[in-house]
């Protein structure tokens, strides 16, 4: 017959020892925060459509803005490639640029 | 994307739309979430593959379902910038804590217990030793640094907040099977978390080099890259535990590497054959500027692994056949580990009487097509932005016919040597290996 263990096992996922007031955990959880408010519709909006670098997001966004084109016509669609590491939030110029011009922003596609 | 999205969100007041392929899509709505972000972004899956396919499929991906709701996707893009906002996309705030871990398991018996740790994926798979509080103790005394010391808070996958404890870290120490002495070298490979992840094929390698090496009694000799040495295989896989309980790598959830890599079994640990090194080769943490008296460990990140198959034929040099097999390679980095024997003729007979002088001659020489070199999705998502930039020889490049030859490895320095092996066969290994930065062992003593 199996015995238990003498001995007290210690649990791999344990933070105990972790002070969580001023560490947090591991399982602790991001803030939540809101989405920004959504436009009542998107008639007469400018949108971007940003590459974000992954291979055949061009492509893909190709057919977004060819879609947007041919079913909203009153969209305008402006398509950027995002200079800079694919894995990095590192266009503030964009997103400036986006703020300044546009109203809404479509980002792909992640791969 | 998901930081790019939610930055855009947040600080910007501009509503998104994330686009991410059915791989992926998973991680941007749950993972990203909780431990990133903290915001419920909008994103519509694409059908994977996405690239590579023909306008057609590309059109009829369009024209077909969002993966995530089910909806025609287009319909699924503008809803995601329409459609007003729901109650849980307008939370702010803290989340309610989640309830700890307990610091102990219940009493159980060793096989229920072996169970468990597999079914919580507290293993490779091979069977652990279970970290009892007496072998976690002994395993304690490896080290001068008090047991609840925070070794590293941003652990997580893309360095989301996970902070670990140097008694978490002895606890896997002890299920890998490790001893005391290894512990500082445990902690330091701990240090660098979070590792590379990847959908591609992704590995790391961990090197090891200074006195600990002989210390601990690695291998860095005959089969050093074999699974013939305690210090190197439990090391190895100690990165594994690591990445997978402090990391919190989870398949299909944090981790999407679609094969994944055999070189992630023990993630090729070693140490440099320091000893065998010719006169004027430095050792590799030498190279990187510590002192040869630190102990140093280095962990590498590349894809690929050629094996120069044979020994060196007498008609084609070595540093030749390197320079054939490198041209396969991204480019964007090579770190070749050679026998000793590979070095002494390198050396003694080719001239090359340093690393550098070797770095330097293969950078002149490793050729491939232009074409080629852009085919390469890692180098194309990576240095085809610093060409669109503006920046050379990148942007040059962009413009060359797709046959036109270039040198990829523009910079030497990028090019690396390790010595290791036992002198039975003058053979040698190509790797797009790079390093990231050395990091102490003596700290963690």
């Amino acid at each position: 017959m199996a015995t238990l263990l003498h001995s007290a096992v210690l649990n791999p996922e344990a933070y105990r020892t972790v002070r969580a007031a001023d560490e947090g955990a591991p399982g602790k959880t991001q803030s939540f925060r809101s989405l920004a408010p959504r436009l009542e519709s998107l008639h007469g909006k400018t949108i971007y459509l940003v590459d974000t670098g992954f291979g055949g997001s061009g492509r893909f966004l190709d057919q977004v803005q060819a879609w947007f084109a041919e079913h909203m016509p009153s969209v305008t669609t402006v398509r950027r490639r995002k200079t800079g590491n694919i894995f990095r939030d590192d266009a503030r110029e964009l997103w400036n640029e986006i703020k300044e011009r546009g109203q809404a922003a479509i980002l792909g596609v992640a791969g | 994307m998901s930081h790019e999205s939610g930055e855009i969100e947040q600080k910007y007041g501009i509503p998104t739309v994330s686009l991410a392929g059915s791989n992926v899509v998973s991680f941007g709505i749950g993972p990203n979430l909780t431990y990133n972000t903290g915001m419920p972004l909008r994103y519509v899956g694409v059908p994977f593959p996405f690239s590579g396919q023909p306008r057609s499929v590309l059109r009829s991906y369009i024209e077909g379902k969002d993966t995530v709701s089910g909806k025609p996707m287009m319909a699924a893009i503008v809803d995601g910038l329409t459609k007003p906002l729901t109650a849980e996309e307008r939370m702010s705030g803290n989340p309610p804590e989640s309830t700890p871990e307990p610091r102990l398991l219940p009493p159980d018996t060793e096989d229920h217990l072996q169970l468990l740790f597999k079914e919580r994926c507290w293993t490779d798979y091979n069977p652990v030793i279970i970290p009892t509080e007496e072998r976690v103790a002994a395993m304690l005394k490896g080290t001068g640094h008090k047991p609840d010391e925070i070794v590293k808070s941003a652990a997580g996958t893309f360095g989301t907040r996970r902070p670990f404890t140097v008694e978490k870290v002895a606890t896997i120490a002890v299920m890998a099977g490790a001893k005391p002495a290894y512990l500082p070298v445990i902690l330091a490979l701990a240090n660098e978390v979070p590792y590379q992840d990847s959908t591609t094929s992704i590995a790391e390698m961990v090197v090891v080099n200074g006195p600990i090496r002989k210390e601990i009694d690695m291998n860095s000799g005959l089969g050093a890259l074999g699974p013939n040495n305690d210090a190197n295989s439990v090391i190895g896989r100690s990165m594994t535990l690591i990445h997978k309980i402090i990391q919190g790598y989870d398949e299909g959830v944090t981790g999407f590497a679609s094969l994944s890599n055999p070189l992630r079994y023990d993630n090729l640990c070693f140490a440099e054959n320091e000893e065998a090194l010719p006169e004027g080769w430095q050792p590799f943490h030498v190279q990187m500027g510590h002192k040869p008296t630190d102990s140093v460990l280095t962990i590498f990140t590349g894809w690929n692994f050629i094996n120069s198959t044979g020994w060196v034929e007498q008609h084609y040099a070595p540093q030749n056949l390197m320079r054939d097999y490198m041209s396969s390679l991204s480019g964007m980095g090579a770190t070749l580990l050679m026998d000793p024997s590979v070095a002494e003729l390198l050396n003694n007979v080719q001239g090359f009487t340093t690393k550098e002088k070797l770095a330097e001659w293969l950078s002149q020489n490793v050729e491939k097509i232009a074409q080629s070199y852009w085919g390469n999705a890692i180098v194309s998502s990576m240095l085809g932005p610093l060409g669109e930039q503006g920046l050379e020889p990148y942007a040059s490049w962009k413009k060359l016919p797709g046959d036109a030859v270039i040198k990829p490895f523009t910079n030497p320095k990028g090019i690396h040597a390790v010595v290791v092996g036992g002198k039975t066969a003058s053979v040698w290994f190509a790797t797009d290996f790079m390093p990231g930065r050395g990091v102490s062992i003596d700290a963690w003593r």
